[in-house]
């Protein structure tokens, strides 16, 4: 399947060859208009997968880098050995190519999904979109952001708070975007939203990011800026690339200026979706 | 010693960060904050490669500092460098 998507102003000729994950998601962000300067993102499912070495190695778990200046490649490989896939990119990330081996049988769609999700978010770190692991949801118009590494209890407390807010819906279950635009925190839903695939191509002002704490007593406390730089930092998609990392770092900046960003102690039950349905009806 | 190529310090808000990029940010996945002479003493050992000793005579000649201080804020710089392997 071919499909030209628009998530915010980032632009993706997306290639891909399984409807598992994308099917009905992607056609929310569909557009009929090409781009030149979109982004080719190709996935494709081979047989015999051979590496491409270039100038410079690097060796990290079980996975190889090669790159030169113009091209980088990813190589991870099966136990025994084999190559289990390979992304080879541009470094301008104008081009990326992601190819699996077939013998990851009934695993391929997720493998699709992930390793596609992680290129675009490298993406969207270029076009200055920050990628947050985060339930987002829109209540009241906003956007209410559950932070937390994962099982820190996101898409439970989310559940909670859509089950006390029926107006309410999600807007990326996963990892939604951070803007900055005029001044102001938007948030967007893209196509990559963890494995229930919830989302909704929507751009969204935000109302707060609440970093989750699992405890046996709840409250939503202001943090200092120091905590909110540690917290941020801990839940974001990293870049490697310098130009993204000073991307990510204007978008921090921003962030930590404008966003409201609270640390929620929350326990296992409806109780603290209940105070923080209070705590945003004080805002309002 | 010296720092390796890939780590480069970067201002965020108030707060001075050491961020690993390239590979380094693969094998890293963290950042390391520092106050003006940690921020010093990295630049200091990426532009060069030198030695304690030599670290102590650079902070002393650039800050109106007590040496007993300084060597303690080198000794416990080099430490987190090394746990980080931020040190070629």
């Amino acid at each position: 399947m071919n499909k030209l998507l628009k998530i915010g102003d980032i632009n993706i000729d997306f290639t891909y060859q399984f409807d598992s994950y994308f099917k009905d998601v992607v056609n929310a962000y569909q557009t009929d208009e090409f781009h030149d300067d979109s982004y080719k993102l190709i996935v494709t499912v081979e047989k015999d997968l051979r590496e491409e070495k270039k100038e410079n190695k690097f060796v990290y778990n079980d996975n190889i880098k090669w790159s030169d200046s113009e091209e980088t490649s990813i190589i991870t490989h099966f136990p025994d050995g084999r190559i289990k896939s390979i992304i080879s990119y541009k470094n301008d990330y104008s081009l990326i190519k992601i190819t699996l081996n077939e013998d990851l049988k009934d695993k391929l769609p997720e493998y699709e999904y992930v390793l596609s999700g992680k290129m675009f978010f490298e993406i969207a770190l270029k076009k200055k979109y920050l990628p947050v692991h985060a339930s987002a949801i829109k209540v009241n118009g906003k956007a209410v952001l559950l932070s937390g590494p994962s099982k820190s209890g996101k898409s439970t407390q989310s559940k909670y708070f859509l089950d006390l807010n029926r107006n309410a819906y999600i807007i990326n279950e996963d990892k939604p975007l951070l803007k900055i635009d005029d001044g102001r925190v938007f948030v967007l839903g893209t196509p990559w939203s963890g494995k229930h695939v919830i989302n909704a191509n929507e751009k969204v002002l935000l109302q707060g990011i609440y970093f989750l704490n699992k405890s046996t007593k709840t409250s939503i406390n202001e943090i200092d800026r120091k905590l909110k730089l540690k917290l941020l930092m801990k839940n974001i998609h990293r870049p490697s690339d310098e130009e993204s990392i000073d991307n990510m770092i204007e978008v921090l900046n921003n962030l930590i200026d404008l966003s409201s960003i609270y640390h929620f102690d929350c326990e296992n039950n409806i109780s603290s979706a209940r105070v923080l349905q209070t705590f945003l009806e004080d805002q309002i | 010693m010296k720092i390796k190529k890939d780590y480069v310090i970067k201002q965020i808000g108030k707060e001075l960060v050491i961020v690993p990029i390239k590979d380094e940010a693969i094998r890293f996945n963290g950042i390391i904050t520092v106050n003006k002479t940690g921020a010093f003493l990295f630049e200091q050992l990426q532009k060069d490669d030198l030695t304690e000793e030599q670290l102590v005579e650079r902070v002393l000649d650039n800050y109106d500092a007590e040496e007993k201080i300084v060597r303690k804020d080198i000794f416990d710089f080099i430490k987190i460098c090394q746990e980080h392997l931020l040190i070629d």
